[in-house]
């Protein structure tokens, strides 16, 4: 049977586990505590550890060892948990160590609620953690995809040495869809020569810190670094471009929202109104480039969004100012329909004429 | 090969039990909307698991059907925590008069072990015990598996499963063949646990060319695009 019907959350394990992830630390949240539970069960039938950490912190502390030992390592949580989870997160990036962290987004601020959001769009792309910093950051927008970025995520953070984040939410993470995992590609795990796992006497100590005692060195080490997150702005920039060639309105959307997005593209096509779909697949790089293509040929921009308006900024930077951004989201745990987001493609396309 | 009749089990306390993810809601619903025809039929949520897809958006679905959807007070909120409507108990009082009362629980041996506060009443209402499967969810993916999970379920919550109910299926992709292909693991299942198969569901296909009954359900999952 090539296809099995399974929820986002589980997805992402089997597609880890197929990856040759091997190590598992986490701490239960809903809405990703499937993940747990099927690492749990899955791991040991694989050789492998999933361990429940007594805290996020402790978790994420056993990636960064587990990490800097070599192996392809991951853990996740749900939005307060990743807060977390964002100190261990900055050593990792200081050490330049790979690790996969997903984070199955719900309502926040603080406790907030167990709903879906997009409302950590800031901290993944911005600041999940202190210091000069990036992550890279993936963006899916179906369980199938759910399955094939974990399997990339775990390419690009060996390739660059970085930990890579996943963007999801609580509705991808909980819904079921069909998933092909004969059709996933991955990516071999590389020789990795600067693992700390036992120089046996045969070569010099591996040492991972991030802790520099003078400051031109650790400044040097932020310069070499930046240098990695210049070719990862010039080789990993991924989106799906639909129907924006020849649209008016160019919508820009990631994970759920984008899906209910297209549904809107569609709808708005069928009553004559030029309406296109933007969606990153990386927000981290940001598709800036090809945006900014677009703000030639499109009239307006419209940012769809499950907060109050954050990657809305990203956009709005990345056109330069040369046409209005708008944008319209829900927040808090409630989603918008295809037709909320119709409504403001009319409403924009009404504007332009 | 014929059309699974829900006199069968009317007037009956339905348990409709499952690994997550299996289609016990979906079944439930049907089974509830099926069952009204014989009289009042109550459908209870009992699921303290899944936080967000649940027989509670099936309300919409059933209430032409006149039937009363209990419902966890804090269902699709934010209150991520388990909690049972005191309407359970009116619910069994009336069974013992006769109404048909289909309880949706949540999945695996983790969301029966809530059953174990109903247990004794239960008992006293010789309850139909469904087990639903789908031999497409990949924790399930081999009949053995399907068993193990269904034994957990009965540890947990005291109960004997007295029905299988093969509900296979990837979504709205499903094909009548990729229905059909299951029917040697529902078989062998079926065997090993020396419990029946009261139907085989299928929901947008064809009728599937299965050994036993079928019945045709009705997609009762919220749909978010």
């Amino acid at each position: 049977m090539a296809k099995v019907l399974i929820k986002g959350n589980e997805a992402v394990a089997e597609a880890a586990i197929r990856s040759g992830c091997r190590y598992y630390f986490g701490y239960p949240i809903t809405p990703q505590t499937e993940i747990a539970e099927y690492m749990a069960k899955k791991m040991p039938t694989v050789g492998g550890l999933c361990l429940q950490a007594e805290s996020e912190v402790a978790a994420i502390n056993m990636v960064y060892g587990a990490a800097a030992s070599g192996v392809r390592v991951m853990t996740s949580s749900s939005s307060p948990g990743i807060s977390l989870k964002s100190e261990g997160v900055s050593y990792i990036v200081g050490c330049d160590l790979p690790c996969v962290i997903l984070n199955v987004q719900r309502g926040g601020p603080g406790l907030g609620g167990i709903q879906p959001a997009q409302s950590d769009y800031y901290q993944a792309t911005k600041a999940l953690g202190h210091g000069d910093m990036h992550l890279f950051v993936l963006a899916p927008s179906s369980v199938q995809e759910m399955a094939q970025l974990t399997a990339d995520a775990f390419g690009i953070a060996d390739k660059y040495r970085m930990p890579v984040l996943i963007l999801a939410d609580g509705a991808l993470g909980q819904m079921m869809e069909p998933v092909d995992f004969d059709a996933l590609h991955f990516t071999p795990e590389p020789e990795k020569p600067w693992a700390a796992n036992g120089h046996g006497g045969k070569r010099k100590k591996n040492i991972h810190t991030s802790l520099f005692l003078k400051p031109e060195e650790l400044e040097s080490n932020i310069l070499e670094r930046a240098k990695k997150y210049e070719q990862v702005d010039k080789n990993e920039i991924r989106y799906e471009n639909y129907l924006c060639d020849d649209a008016d309105i160019v919508i820009v959307s990631f994970g759920i929202t984008a899906r209910i997005s297209k549904a809107a593209v569609n709808e708005a096509r069928a009553r004559g109104i030029k309406a296109g779909l933007l969606r990153p697949i990386t927000l981290s790089p940001f598709p800036s480039p090809e945006l900014l293509r677009l703000a030639d040929t499109a009239s307006a921009f419209l940012s769809v969004e499950l907060n109050m308006g954050q990657m809305v900024n990203d956009v709005r930077l990345a056109v330069q100012c040369r046409r209005p951004v708008e944008f319209f989201g829900r927040t808090g745990g409630s989603l918008p329909s295809s037709e909320d987001v119709l409504e403001q493609i009319i409403k924009i396309s009404g504007g332009l004429k | 090969m014929g059309e699974f009749s829900a006199s069968a089990i009317s007037g009956r306390v339905v348990v409709v039990t499952g690994h997550f993810g299996c289609g016990k809601t979906n079944v439930s619903a049907e089974l509830a909307k099926r069952l009204s025809a014989y009289g009042q039929t109550y459908l209870i949520d009992y699921d303290n698991v899944n936080p967000y897809f649940r027989a509670a958006d099936a309300e919409g679905f059933l209430k032409p059907y006149g039937v009363k959807v209990v419902i966890p007070e804090f269902a699709n909120t934010n209150v991520d925590i388990p909690a049972v409507s005191p309407l359970v108990n009116t619910a069994l009082t009336d069974a013992q008069n006769g109404a048909n009362v289909v309880i949706d629980v949540g999945g695996d041996m983790l969301g029966a072990i809530s059953l174990g506060y109903l247990h004794e009443k239960l008992l006293t209402l010789d309850p139909v015990v469904i087990y639903v499967f789908n031999a497409y969810r990949p924790l399930t993916g081999a009949w053995q598996d399907a068993l193990n999970v269904m034994k957990e379920i009965e540890a947990a919550c005291g109960l004997t499963v007295t029905a299988l109910v093969n509900n296979s299926n990837i979504g709205a992709e499903t094909t009548s063949a990729d229905i059909e292909a299951t029917a040697g693991y529902a078989k062998s299942l079926s065997d090993a646990a020396g419990v029946g198969l009261l139907f085989t569901s299928y929901i947008n296909c064809d009728p599937p060319d299965v050994p036993g009954e079928i019945l045709k359900l009705s997609d009762t999952t919220k749909k978010l695009f």
